[in-house]
């Protein structure tokens, strides 16, 4: 199978789900004037979407096969996958250690993987990128993130 | 009042420190998006939705109106001095721009660039604001039938004007409308294609979609295309940007002919500033009186293209303005911010929001003006940037995409969808395939089903009535026309071949 056949078989999954999802409420509206139910149009954008992706499907020639591990870990892609894992992790350290030490621990990391700079760079790059990010979301924009469990837990009181 | 006095009052209304500052800010913002390649004026107010979020409706919009039209001038400076357009719409631009360069006159080819912007910006704004009361003065007459018309014909339009492929738009746009479909029903409220999921309950945000789909994915093919970086030997002094008067003179008429061909397809939905500049360009080169040089260094060539990329930029303000249409991925963009600050696109924004709307438009003229000179005196900045921004910019989107979208209700399932709408954007780019019906749909689809509705209840139910009404029938002729025009075509070529 090739990426595009990929992508046409995931949309189509995507389409049956709301093929199923419209059919699970009415259809039509039984009020004074009958018309189109909570149901009809997304049965309609769904068909529409399935039909089209399965005359893709067919369409699309099947010579070039998708190589799993040359698309995703081959050259500069595995730094694109590294990323988004990092973005990921990222997430997760906010939740865990709060805003300050999440931002300052993705910097770093990116710095050392996804750049390859040295050791001064990335440390005074992450610090910097710390700083200013603190002051505008924290400072400026006074957003609310979490304090991280980790700090919540040892009950330090900073806002981190 | 009168549109003059509106626009008096609105540049007035822009003249505050704060206002200026932020202008000054989405203006140079605009400027340094349009010379990074990989970060289009899309991708950049997508990242920053997030922070306009419950603040001021005007502050806000001049910011992010900075950055795209102040996108369409910074493209021409890299594009002139390293042969890299920051934007599609600029690759016109290094056709004469780079031989130019090689020939030593970049600064001058630089000069015109800026110069041309400016004047295409503030003839498309002049145009805007000329236009912009009486569209959306005639708009005011239309009823749901018109709305939902005008509805389907820009759905066509955005995917059969543009050279996109048709298969691969109506993919796009009717999975946007799947997507725009999710949650509550328009018309009875019923939760639909929640399949239990509380937070889908609601509609799908629109942060999590567009940070998703333009942010994180774009930055995440832009580490896949390592970019080799050129250092520009050539450095720019002030006296070396500015052209005489005989090359202004002499560009005048190609500057004046791409305004006027950018700020018309502007408007057109699915025409972007690409095909302005490439439209702009061909005709240049078949009547320009210095078009036996195009290709080779003519400033000629460079000034109708880049007059004409700004122009579209003001061109494509019209629609999304008085109809509440948006033109473009961008402009698509600008009208889900306009709906997240808490307005209500259409023509009636002009009546219960007039001091927004004049406020605006007032600071796209400033922020014009404050284009020219961040241009001209910034130039050496912006080619540090490009060459810093390599190993910086993901890092700083990458936090920007996951904080921004997590800050606006601390919700863990939105930063989850934004991941979600990552992956559908990697596939759409890899595959080629629009993103701009996608975005229109997910933005009007909610308001077509409701003109749907509301048509089926003026018609008692018949819906063949609506075709009784001459805005309704002209648009649906128009709509199948430019459905079957390019399908009859691909089936000739096929035959043909």
């Amino acid at each position: 199978m090739s990426l595009s056949q990929i992508f046409s078989l995931f949309c189509c999954v995507f389409a049956s789900l709301g093929i199923i999802g419209s059919l699970m409420v009415p259809l039509v509206s039984s009020g004074q004037i009958v018309g189109p139910g909570p149901g009809f149009f997304p049965l309609i954008f769904s068909s529409a979407l399935f039909i089209l992706n399965a005359f893709s499907f067919f369409k699309e020639k099947s010579d070039k096969k998708f190589n799993f591990h040359e698309s995703l870990f081959s050259g500069s892609r595995k730094k694109a996958f590294i990323f988004f894992f990092l973005n990921c992790l990222l997430l997760l350290f906010v939740y865990t250690f709060g805003l300050v030490i999440a931002i300052l621990v993705f910097s770093l990391l990116s710095g050392f993987i996804l750049k390859r700079q040295d050791v001064r760079s990335v440390f005074l790059f992450s610090a910097i990128n710390t700083f200013v990010f603190y002051i505008v979301f924290i400072v400026l924009f006074k957003m609310a993130f979490p304090q991280g469990m980790f700090f919540r837990l040892l009950g330090i009181g900073w806002y981190i | 009042m009168n549109t003059m006095e509106l626009l008096f009052q609105g540049i007035q209304a822009c003249l505050n420190p704060t206002l200026l500052l932020l202008c000054a800010a989405g203006t140079f913002m605009g400027a340094i998006v349009g010379v990074l390649p990989g970060l289009g004026p899309a991708t950049a107010i997508a990242i920053l939705l997030p922070m306009i979020y419950g603040k001021p409706p005007l502050p806000a919009f001049i910011t992010l109106a900075g950055i795209y039209y102040g996108a369409a001038s910074g493209g021409s400076i890299t594009s002139i001095a390293l042969n890299v357009p920051g934007e599609s719409q600029s690759v016109v631009t290094c056709f004469d721009g780079y031989p130019l360069q090689k020939q030593g006159k970049g600064g001058k080819a630089m000069g015109i660039a800026i110069l041309s912007s400016f004047l295409g910006g503030t003839v498309g704004l002049i145009l805007l604001t000329a236009l912009a009361t009486p569209l959306s003065k005639f708009a005011l007459k239309f009823g749901p039938q018109e709305y939902f018309a005008v509805y389907v014909f820009t759905f066509i339009a955005i995917i059969c004007i543009g050279k996109m492929d048709v298969r691969k738009g109506f993919i796009s746009l009717f999975f946007g409308l799947l997507i725009s479909a999710i949650g509550q029903d328009t018309g009875t409220g019923v939760p639909r294609l929640d399949f239990g999921i509380i937070y889908l309950w609601g509609k799908v945000e629109f942060i999590p979609v567009a940070v998703g789909l333009l942010g994180l994915s774009e930055i995440i093919l832009s580490i896949t295309e390592d970019m080799v970086y050129v250092e520009s030997d050539n450095t720019y002094k002030l006296k070396d940007i500015f052209p005489t008067i005989k090359e202004l003179i002499f560009c005048l008429p190609s500057m004046i002919r791409g305004t006027i061909v950018g700020f018309f397809t502007g408007v057109l939905p699915g025409a972007g500033g690409t095909i302005a500049t490439m439209l702009t360009y061909k005709l240049e080169e078949q009547v320009a009186s210095d078009r036996k040089n195009f290709g080779k260094g003519s400033l000629q060539g460079v000034a109708g293209p880049e007059a004409s990329n700004n122009s579209c930029a003001m061109g494509a303000f019209v629609p999304t303005f008085s109809l509440g249409i948006p033109g473009s991925g961008t402009t698509a963009i600008l009208l889900g911010a306009l709906v997240m600050v808490g307005l209500q696109p259409g023509p009636r924004l002009f009546l219960r929001d007039s001091e927004f709307v004049w406020g605006v438009i007032g600071s796209m003229y400033i922020g014009n003006t404050m284009l020219v000179v961040q241009c001209l005196l910034l130039i050496p900045l912006f080619l540090w940037l490009l060459k810093i921004s390599q190993k910086t910019i993901p890092i700083i989107v990458g936090i920007l995409c996951i904080i921004g979208t997590y800050s606006v209700q601390n919700s863990l399932f939105d930063v989850g969808l934004m991941f979600f709408f990552a992956i559908i954007g990697l596939f759409f780019k890899t595959l080629d395939f629009p993103l701009s019906p996608f975005l229109i749909a997910v933005i009007l689809g909610f308001d077509l089903e409701l003109r749907f509705l509301q048509t089926i209840q003026i018609c008692k139910g018949n819906i063949s009535l609506i075709f009784t009404r001459p805005i309704v029938f002209v648009l649906f002729i128009a709509s199948i026309a430019m459905f079957v025009i390019p399908i009859s075509k691909w089936m000739r070529s096929k035959k043909v071949r």
